[in-house]
């Protein structure tokens, strides 16, 4: 929270004007504005972030119940796990490289100033090192979210378990070797380039097991099309979408011809709003009966995941159109024949606001008037629905002992109902 | 936190050396952080290094060799007095003898003051620079290097890292010698020391790896002459 206030604060006093990159020498030498402050701020949220994947990364190894062994860990603590350990691999980087920033203006040396033999380019190599990581900081635990949703809702278990986990291990390690693809541009030596952009191309793999497996559990599965899974549904399509175009861009002709344009803007869209965005809200919708305690009303429910998706797809698949005719990123003005392109995306952006609006007010209005969620609405596995909802402080009695795997979903009959309010039963 | 049935360790751990095994664990993941950030500077030493190799020789042989020796060594004997205190602590643990607490607090105590030998050692010598126009800025006596690249101001780059590295060591010695005279102090007062045994040793290892650090720096700033 503190170093959110020094950022906001920032925002509030006259901001930074270095692009959200600080890109030297802008940031260090040119730039007339708040940038230390700025910078404080991102590296107090850095040691938070260190703080909570160390935090993370000890529980999961030393604080599992008994007989939770690894191979039965649900697979939303994997992705957690694989995201903690980049956040303390990674941060610390980009923490160092801001405290050389704030150090050259503060003293005036020239570690990234070109004019007196310091190597700009070293900063965008520390930068990335941290920020490309970053993404997959935020999309891993979605896909941990979807690898709950998609098994409870197809009631089956996930599909190539083994396989789900290690790809986002994978995912992790490979996201630490391929920031160069970010800087096809700047100079870098075409060999680096060839070699991030067969490294970029490589972290397909492990997200396309991901995508077929998921796929998987869903054939022959039993289908529910409650909210948390048309979400989770959202997610796998679009982060498809995402994905490949971020082979297409791994590539360093077709990256020459659309970097800068609203390719980028698309595809880093569809991976992070497509992607993670709608996985949060499959989350908060799967998991909102146990933290709140109470039922929001199904109806509304699904008509704004309908809402979310057909709005994200207006604002966001005509910028690909956009940016591969050639229309660059932060402009304020285009060709007039872009301008259909523009007005799908300004109309799919406001129905996008919109349902983004409205969980705000069911979910809200559940807490006082929806019904009340006994301990396993969605008749899910996992130990977390073995407490009541909303969990007590001390989550459980007695610690409890783990005897099956994870996703040991029996098949169900049609007449299942799930996704109801019980009485509780104590 | 501490729950009344077990007071030897804390809620969510089934015994202590449970607690011991997360305590270290946590440490050794926070050094692993620490590596990446002192690697981050290393990075760019080794960039400009390889740019300007020249510059850092002519840079390296204005720093005091002798100086910097000594201070290598006077870490080293704090480091080996630490592990010596963390073994009796140990020792005492399992004897349930309180005799060790004295040896134990006059180690630390000396660790710890070695610790401030050493950084009196470091100032010392970045007033020296200081003093003599070395600090990297708009005052740095570039024409002491005239016939180095950009006119002398790759050489600034040399002082720029060995401010910036020595610097960002000298903040977590001072870091280090609070903890290692808070323990001390902690373990001479405490009504049952055995207990600050997993404190001590996460402490200890936290000084080890601020020592370890230096042994990285002492050659990349002192010995490339």
């Amino acid at each position: 929270m503190t170093g959110g206030l020094f950022t906001l604060g920032v925002i509030i006093i006259g901001g930074v004007d270095t692009g959200w990159t600080f890109y030297t020498p802008y940031s260090s030498t040119y730039a007339n504005t708040w940038v230390i402050l700025a910078a404080t701020g991102i590296f107090i949220n850095g040691f938070s972030s260190i703080a909570t994947g160390l935090n993370f990364i000890v529980s999961i190894h030393l604080l599992r119940a008994p007989g939770l062994t690894w191979f039965r860990l649900p697979m939303f603590v994997w992705t957690t796990y694989a995201t903690s350990l980049i956040m303390v691999l990674a941060t610390p980087v980009l923490a160092v490289t801001l405290g050389l920033v704030a150090v050259e203006r503060i003293f005036g040396g020239g570690i990234f100033d070109p004019a007196i033999g310091g190597d700009p380019l070293l900063f965008q190599h520390l930068f990335w090192f941290y920020s490309h990581p970053a993404v997959y900081i935020m999309i891993l635990p979605g896909m941990g979210v979807v690898s709950e949703i998609v098994p409870c809702f197809a009631r089956k278990p996930l599909f190539g378990y083994g396989f789900v986990a290690m790809s986002g291990l994978a995912i992790a390690a490979l996201g630490f070797l391929v920031w160069g693809h970010h800087m096809f541009v700047s100079g870098q030596s075409i060999y680096a380039g060839l070699l991030f952009s067969f490294l970029s191309m490589l972290v397909a793999i492990p997200s396309a097991v991901k995508v077929f497996n998921w796929t998987a559990t869903l054939y022959k599965g039993t289908i529910f099309l409650k909210t948390p899974m048309l979400y989770a549904m959202g997610f796998i399509g679009l982060f498809t979408i995402g994905g490949l175009t971020g082979i297409s861009l791994a590539s360093i002709g077709f990256d020459m011809h659309v970097h800068d344009t609203y390719f980028i803007v698309a595809h880093f869209h569809y991976i992070m709003v497509g992607g993670m965005v709608m996985a949060f809200l499959g989350g908060v919708h799967f998991w909102w009966p146990k933290m709140t305690g109470a039922i929001y009303s199904e109806w509304w429910g699904r008509v704004s995941a309908l809402i979310v998706f057909l709005g994200f797809n207006l604002a966001f698949f005509p910028q690909f159109i956009l940016g591969y005719l050639g229309n660059p990123r932060r402009y304020h003005a285009y060709a007039e024949g872009f301008q259909v392109f523009h007005i799908m995306s300004t109309l799919g952006a406001s129905i996008l606001g919109i349902g983004y609006l409205l969980p705000l007010g069911y979910l809200l209005w559940s807490l006082k008037y929806g019904r009340r969620a006994s301990r396993n609405p969605w008749q899910a596995t996992g130990l977390e629905w073995t407490t009541p909802s909303p969990p007590p402080t001390h989550n459980f009695g007695e610690t409890p002992t783990v005897t099956g795997p994870a996703y040991d979903y029996p098949p169900a009959h049609r007449e299942l109902v799930i996704g109801e309010g019980e009485p509780e039963k104590n | 936190m501490s729950s009344t049935s077990n007071p030897t360790h804390l809620i969510p751990y089934d015994s202590p050396s449970h607690q011991r095994h997360a305590a270290i664990f946590g440490l050794w993941v926070f050094l692993v952080t620490e590596i990446l950030f002192f690697g981050g500077m290393i990075v760019g030493y080794v960039v400009y290094h390889y740019e300007y190799p020249e510059a850092f020789r002519e840079g390296s042989r204005t720093l005091n060799v002798w100086a910097g020796g000594a201070m290598t060594a006077v870490l080293l004997l704090g480091s080996l007095l630490i592990a010596v205190a963390e073994h009796l602590t140990e020792e005492g643990d399992r004897d349930n003898s309180q005799s060790w607490r004295g040896t134990a607090v006059w180690r630390l105590a000396v660790t710890a003051c070695l610790g401030v030998v050493f950084l009196g050692l470091e100032f010392y010598e970045y007033h020296e620079l200081i003093g003599e126009g070395l600090f990297p800025g708009s005052q740095f006596a570039r024409q002491r290097f005239t016939d180095l690249p950009y006119s002398g101001r790759a050489a600034e780059l040399f002082f720029l890292m060995f401010f910036c590295m020595t610097g960002l060591h000298a903040f977590h010695m001072i870091v280090g010698i609070l903890l290692v005279g808070g323990i001390g102090t902690a373990i001479q007062r405490a009504r049952q020391p055995e207990r600050l045994g997993n404190t001590l040793t996460v402490i200890a290892l936290y000084w080890h790896f601020v020592d370890i650090v230096w042994i990285f720096l002492y050659p990349l700033f002192y010995l490339v002459r």
